[in-house]
């Protein structure tokens, strides 16, 4: 009988298992409209087949007495019929005790991970190769032409699933600079599981047009739509205390670093502003703008991640036992972690498919789960000249999605929306 | 495909309204994402379990209190009450840790044992009749034999025998202690203890000799720092 593999939970990952539960997940889904429905029978061998390519998927989260850790899941993986609250907790029991999702109806496939398993990137590798596992084995002459990353035919190496903060840690870096407690979104949660989403679907030529004319990049100006739009929202004309909001932007350190991993390796940058005084979009974008530039500097990555390592590093911390680190971490998350943004909005760029895998995918969408204690998630992706803007909530109020896409239909942008309307059940 | 003329959006929806403003839209039909249909009739609440959990709490605080109320109030030459909280905290690791919850068989047997031992404990600490002995000359013993059987037993047949040495092995060295503090304290008789104690040992250094390996594996991934 083989020994099962297992594997420590990477330096981001740790904080999720202790602080996540049915009310504050954290999960993201990547979805894709195909041109044929889809068949679960093969959807569940093209998983099946995925798996044995990313072993850190192929997992089960176990608690051991200092840390939590993935060991290898022997069970059979099983696809799901797509659910309306399809981010939820992911039941571990009914889901064979994997820490992710596949989900299928009629033209749709759906990715749904937990955040310890891979960021959004790992994630997006995954899906890429489910996409093209499935129409291969659906018959379809597709090839990976380098474009499906971690070529199916190749053997996994262990890079593809190392601790990369770890490995680029340099001890010498200094303090990390202290945040603001940041203003939260308000309003009346949905009586049902489940919650509401609006896709608006945007030309990223028009949106690049845009962005150039207002000189910043696609992800800071939407960053800044996002904050002038929960201003405008909830916070003008109305009284509240704290006003400072904060997006908190993930950034792919694999454009920084040299890494293959699948697993997590993002930071994040908190683009705020202070809504005290009237303000423009104009003075969002260029402060967002400035913040970015200030924040993405190789000294100040380092700095960030080697503060995040010497943390899991601490002898003292390490000898704690994990029922009282579950505790502490459930503690200190809810009072500093998440105080600290409003929302989170997640740009993951432009996808890319090979041409014989791309002529069988019309549309993709990357979503967040929104939780008890972050009310809104924007998450985008670009795909075949179309971005995909999804707007998550938990509140019956709309008022972030509302004016943020009239602000981007204020830039004369051609917006085409879709929404599951929620909001219709209560 | 439809128009919200206020929001200048365009929408893809067969709903008649926009879902911005909720103000009415007019032209046709494109849901060109077929993503999710809102099946209103399948939406559950959440709450059944805490609240089910939450009202065998009140009952086993109530009875807790009653019967310490009845316990003082008739003046009993023992504190019995105490032995009705052991049995109520031993109930609730029976339901909910060991019958409802997802928890490893290692960590289920672990708090079977550590309950019935509060159990015997408790009874043998308070109660002044005769039966406290024979908890802790019989009951406990047998219960723990019975325990090492069992686990000895999925030690050779179990699919995942590997990974189950590691906590088989702490629960006999936790047995193995207890079993030598009853017969070195407070069981006089010690004839069943002892063969407790004895059995409990074969099955330590048993599993240690045949599973060393899987054990020392299993051991850094727990422990792993």
């Amino acid at each position: 009988m083989k020994d099962k593999a297992w594997y420590k939970l990477d330096n981001a990952a740790n904080i999720y298992p202790p602080t996540t539960n049915s009310d504050r997940q954290a999960n993201f889904g990547l979805t894709a409209v195909l041109t044929e429905a889809i068949d679960p029978v093969v959807l569940s061998h093209a998983v099946n087949e995925v798996l044995k390519r990313f072993p850190t998927y192929k997992t089960k989260l176990k608690r051991g007495v200092f840390w939590y850790y993935l060991e290898e899941n022997t069970k059979p993986f099983v696809v799901h019929e797509m659910e309306e609250n399809y981010l939820g907790h992911i039941n571990e029991k009914k889901n064979n005790n994997y820490l992710f999702k596949v989900y299928y109806k009629d033209r749709t496939l759906c990715l749904v991970v937990y955040h310890a398993l891979s960021d959004g990137n790992g994630g997006l590798d995954v899906f890429k190769a489910l996409i093209y596992e499935y129409l291969k084995l659906s018959g379809k002459n597709v090839k990976t032409e380098g474009m499906v990353q971690k070529s199916m035919n190749a053997p996994h190496v262990p890079s593809e699933y190392a601790d990369t903060f770890n490995a680029v840690y340099n001890s010498g870096a200094g303090k990390v600079k202290k945040e603001k407690n940041a203003f939260k979104t308000y309003g009346s949660h949905f009586a049902y599981d489940g919650f509401g989403e609006i896709v608006g679907k945007i030309k990223v030529e028009d949106l690049k047009r845009v962005a150039k004319e207002k000189d910043c990049t696609v992800t800071v100006l939407l960053s800044a739509a996002s904050l002038y739009a929960t201003y405008l929202g909830f916070i003008k004309n109305k009284k509240v205390k704290n006003k400072y909001v904060t997006a908190l932007v993930p950034v792919d350190m694999r454009k920084w670093y040299p890494s293959e991993t699948v697993r997590n390796f993002a930071l994040f940058v908190r683009l705020s502003h202070d809504f005290e005084k009237e303000v423009t979009l104009d003075d969002c974008i260029a402060e967002c703008k400035e913040q970015m530039k200030e924040y993405l500097t190789k000294e100040n990555l380092d700095k960030i991640i080697t503060f995040n390592v010497k943390q899991e590093r601490n002898v003292a911390l390490k000898l704690v036992p994990l029922f009282i680190k579950d505790v502490a971490m459930r503690i200190v998350y809810r009072h500093v972690g998440d105080n600290l943004h409003s929302y989170n909005l997640s740009n993951l760029g432009v996808v890319t498919l090979p041409d014989s895998v791309s002529k069988y995918v019309t549309d993709l969408k990357f979503s967040l789960a929104p939780s008890y204690s972050n009310n809104n998630h924007i998450a985008i992706v670009s795909y075949n000249g179309n971005c995909y803007i999804t707007c998550t909530r938990n509140i019956v109020e709309n008022y972030l999605e509302k004016e943020f896409f009239r602000i981007l239909s204020g830039f004369g942008l051609d917006v085409e929306l879709y929404s599951n309307y929620w909001e219709a059940t209560l | 495909m439809k128009k919200c003329e206020i929001c200048s959006v365009k929408i893809a929806s067969d709903k008649h309204y926009c879902p911005l403003c909720y103000n009415d839209i007019d032209g046709e039909n494109a849901n060109e994402y077929p993503l999710t249909e809102i099946k209103t009739a399948d939406v559950k609440t959440k709450h059944t379990g805490r609240f089910l959990a939450k009202l065998f709490f009140i009952i086993s605080l109530a009875t807790f209190g009653i019967c310490v109320f009845v316990n003082i109030e008739s003046k009993g030459s023992y504190l019995w009450s105490m032995i009705v909280l052991t049995s109520i905290v031993y109930l609730w690791i029976l339901v909910a840790h060991t019958i409802l919850s997802k928890r490893s068989v290692f960590e289920k047997m672990l708090f079977q044992l550590l309950g019935v031992f509060a159990v015997v404990a408790t009874t043998y600490a308070l109660s002044p009749v005769e039966t406290d002995n024979w908890l802790v000359r019989y009951v406990y013993p047998g219960v723990s034999m019975l325990a090492v059987a069992v686990m000895c037993l999925m030690s050779f047949i179990s699919k995942n025998r590997k990974s189950h040495l590691f906590s088989f092995l702490v629960i006999y060295i936790g047995l193995l202690v207890i079993s030598i503090i009853l017969v070195f304290t407070i069981d006089s008789y010690k004839t069943i203890n002892n063969v407790n104690m004895l059995v409990t040992a074969i099955a330590s250094v048993g599993t240690v000799l045949l599973g060393y390996r899987s054990i020392h594996k299993e051991f850094v991934k727990v422990f792993h720092l």
